[in-house]
């Protein structure tokens, strides 16, 4: 109830119920009531009308038929209306029309509305108002409940009967019977045609045909049975017997609104012809004759009725079924490419749904086919151990290719009461996957892209440094005249700038051609030692702001190497330990080995490096993100040469740091000239 | 005659910068970082800064907005020297506050020709 409290106060959240609907239906309802009791009268009293009728007593009681059909087409609620209606209108009609004291009228009318009240009441309490005779159980409750009711009103009015002195054992079967007649056969025929036409069916062409084709049997049947004069009277009763297949016909092929209609005609024609001195009737008593006409549509008009319920139900069922099955089917199909599978224990597909997936030809005709009926043998292969295992439980989901199709497949157990199932979901997603790769492959793309302009906006930023000097010097000479010592140094400077230029793009062919594979070495025996002695002294960096040691180990055999790239090497790595740590400090150069491994570093008491750089300062692209990126210069090449270098060697190169203290560049080499081009 | 501070810290453009300015007649002070280019700054209270972007531990921009901080150095105008001519950085130097900003390699003659015109109170930008 959490929605009330949303709602303004004062409305309730009930929808208010339609008064003036209800009491409209009502007096719809009372006004057929009437109009049938009439029609009813009119029916018994039909001598009154007809001359050529001879009063004949009734089979069964309309009235009856009537009230009670109304209790069973309408709300509980409402009843009281009803029955107060009947109740007033037969104690007038009783006091009018059959001239009978007021008392008796009175009271043995008691009896016809306890009876439809009992009997219609207990049918409700077991048999809701949409399922009346739909089914066996909901018949037979129907029987049952309009027995008993019928008892009760037999009862009651005998013993009013007997109060008027008609004898009680004599007035019992009659009523018992009549009113049980008009429960068991009109009543239903009049509830079933008037839901009939609340639903509005619409009878397919052959169906009509052949509810017309019975109904001239019947009427054929009665003509011959009923209308004519028979020459055996003692035998004639039995020939009411000769409807019988016909209303089996309407038993089974038009359930029990058929049944009930045609035995409704044939009590119909019964009793037009007894009226009319015709038919079978004519040789005995009326009263024997109405006794063997009610007890033949009782015997007859029970089982039948039961078996009308029985094939309807079955009726109803199978429609349900395919409803469902045509539901499920509708829902499955809107899956746009592929395909809704099921399998029994025996990989033999029980339901293909989906839209199927045209390239393996997979198809609705999969049904009733085993798995390698229905796919491509390797695929079938594949798919087996999943199929297995999803029989067993177990839910898998993968891809598979196949022609160059790509599809998702999940194999699940469904949950089945009798027998292991599985359920096979299968999609094309060959297009996906592509958009995926591509995508993929995309952004990988765009990610070189961007590192790439980066490095080329970093690289043309580090050429023009040297540029500057050499653009400012040549134009001051040019154009400006110069004591011939500043010229002389005015020339040194430029030519300084030009070489560092071309070391510059030296570095930069370098790396590219050694990256590509299309580096070579020349090997030589090389004394690392002396390497780093010769580096430090001729083309080392500026270090004056910083303290050079070494730590060079004297035992360190020699190596077969190429020299030129070993000094580049060494040049690098001082320039960058100077480099890194522009408030000066120590800057060592050491050299060891071990059984297999010379062993060259470089150390520092710089700024240091993120633990998070220490890769990515091998790696060219790259821009550290410390505080000091923006003044460090340099290409940016000198650590990725040095790497590649080391591996063109057999060997490696790392650094370690710690921020703020300082790094430690390494540099391994095979001492046994495992060296050569990748 | 008015005061430069020259601040770089490749020693050969600082060498060109002072070549090229030595005969405009201005004196000329040189600092080959950040730091030392913001202490010679606060000391002389020169007319006009000449600063590299790429410096460390004090980098043109930084050095740029510690001027600007400082009230009593209103007055002093800076130019900015970088290798970048990306469009991003320039923006950046003008939205620094600077009175122009010069890409390497420059030629002598616009060298000369913008550090008159800022001397002489016009700012370009």
């Amino acid at each position: 109830m959490a929605n009330v409290a949303s709602l303004p106060p004062g409305i309730s959240s009930e929808p208010v119920p339609r008064i003036s609907d209800d009491l409209r239906r009502t007096l719809k309802i009372t006004f057929w009531l009437v109009v049938g009791l009439l029609l009813s009268y009119i029916y018994s009293n039909a001598a009154l009308v007809l001359p050529s009728w001879i009063e004949a007593p009734d089979p069964l009681f309309p009235p009856q038929a009537v009230i009670l059909s109304v209790l069973l087409l309408t709300p509980m609620r409402r009843w009281w209306v009803y029955l107060t209606t009947y109740y007033v209108i037969q104690v007038v009609q009783g006091m009018v029309l059959a001239s009978l004291p007021p008392w008796y009228a009175s009271l043995s009318n008691l009896a016809n509305v306890i009876e439809p009240l009992v009997g219609a009441a207990l049918f409700r309490r077991f048999v809701p108002q949409s399922q009346q005779f739909t089914s066996l159980r909901a018949v037979a409750i129907y029987i049952g409940s309009v027995t008993l009711g019928s008892i009760v009103g037999a009862t009651w009015g005998a013993a009013s009967r007997a109060l008027a002195g008609a004898p009680f054992e004599q007035s019992w079967p009659g009523w018992f019977l009549g009113d049980l007649l008009a429960s068991l056969v009109l009543a239903p025929t009049i509830v079933l045609w008037v839901t009939a036409g609340r639903l509005a069916l619409r009878p397919s062409r052959a169906r009509l045909l052949e509810a017309v084709a019975l109904l001239g049997a019947i009427l054929l049947l009665g003509w011959l049975v009923f209308g004519t004069k028979i020459q055996d009277p003692d035998r004639a009763p039995a020939l009411l017997y000769l409807t019988v297949p016909l209303l089996l016909w309407a038993a089974v092929r038009f359930g029990p609104r058929g049944l009930m209609t045609a035995l409704s005609l044939v009590t119909v024609l019964a009793m037009a012809s007894a009226a009319q001195n015709l038919g079978p009737f004519l040789g005995a008593s009326s009263s024997a004759n109405l006794f063997t006409l009610q007890l033949f549509l009782l015997g007859i008009g029970v089982p039948l009725f039961c078996l009308a319920a029985l094939v309807r139900e079955r009726q109803l069922a199978q429609e349900r079924l395919q409803q469902s099955e045509e539901r499920h089917r509708a829902v499955v199909g809107t899956l746009p490419h592929g395909a809704v599978l099921l399998f029994g224990p025996d990989l033999r597909h029980r339901f293909a749904g989906g839209h199927g997936v045209p390239e393996i030809g997979l198809l609705e005709t999969i049904e009733g086919r085993t798995l390698h009926e229905s796919f491509p043998e390797e695929m079938a292969k594949s798919l087996e151990p999943h199929y297995r295992a999803a029989l067993a439980g177990a839910s898998e989901s993968f891809d598979l290719t196949q022609d160059d199709r790509t599809y998702e497949v999940e194999v699940l157990p469904v949950a089945d009461a009798d027998t292991p199932t599985g359920m096979v979901l299968l999609q094309d997603v060959t297009d996906q996957r592509r958009a995926e790769v591509l995508a993929e492959d995309n952004a990988q793309l765009e990610q070189l892209n961007r590192a790439k302009s980066e490095w080329v906006s970093v690289v043309s930023h580090e050429f023009r440094t040297p540029l500057t000097g050499i653009q400012a010097f040549s134009e001051l000479l040019r154009d400006e005249a110069f004591p011939l010592e500043q010229v002389r140094e005015f020339a040194a400077d430029i030519n300084r700038e030009a070489e560092r230029l071309s070391r510059m793009i030296g570095d930069l062919l370098d790396l590219e051609r050694m990256e590509a594979g299309q580096m070579t070495i020349t090997l030589a025996e090389v004394d690392l030692n002396v390497l780093v002695e010769e580096a430090i002294m001729s083309s080392g960096p500026d270090t004056s702001h910083h303290t050079l040691l070494r730590e060079l180990d004297p035992t360190l055999p020699v190596l077969i190497a190429d020299r030129d790239k070993l000094t580049q090497v060494i040049v690098n790595l001082l320039g960058n330990a100077i480099k890194y740590s522009p408030d000066g400090g120590d800057v060592t150069v050491g050299t060891s080995c071990d059984t297999s491994l010379a062993h060259l570093w470089v150390r520092d008491q710089g700024i240091g490096i993120p633990a998070d750089d220490l890769e990515a300062i091998f790696r060219r692209y790259t821009r550290l993100e410390s505080g000091y990126n923006v003044s460090i210069k340099g290409t940016g090449l000198g650590l990725p040469i040095v790497r590649q270098i080391a591996e063109l060697h057999g060997g490696q190169a790392w650094a370690e740091s710690e921020a703020g203290v300082g790094s430690t560049f390494h540099v391994t080499l095979p001492l046994k000239g495992e060296a050569g081009a990748d | 005659m008015a005061k430069i501070v020259i601040c770089d810290d490749d020693p050969v453009i600082t060498k060109a910068l002072l070549v090229c300015l030595q005969g405009s007649g201005h004196k000329l002070y040189v600092a080959s970082d950040g730091l030392e280019g913001l202490k010679l700054v606060e000391r002389e209270r020169p007319d006009l800064v000449l600063t590299d972007v790429a410096m460390p531990r004090l980098n043109g921009f930084e050095l740029v907005d510690a001027i600007h901080a400082r009230a009593d150095l209103h007055q002093v105008r800076i130019i900015l020297l970088s290798a970048s001519a990306q469009r991003s950085q320039l923006e950046e130097g003008y939205s620094h506050g600077v009175a122009d900003y010069i890409v390497k390699p420059f030629t002598v003659v616009d060298l000369r020709r913008r550090v008159e015109r800022v001397l002489n109170g016009g700012v370009d930008g």
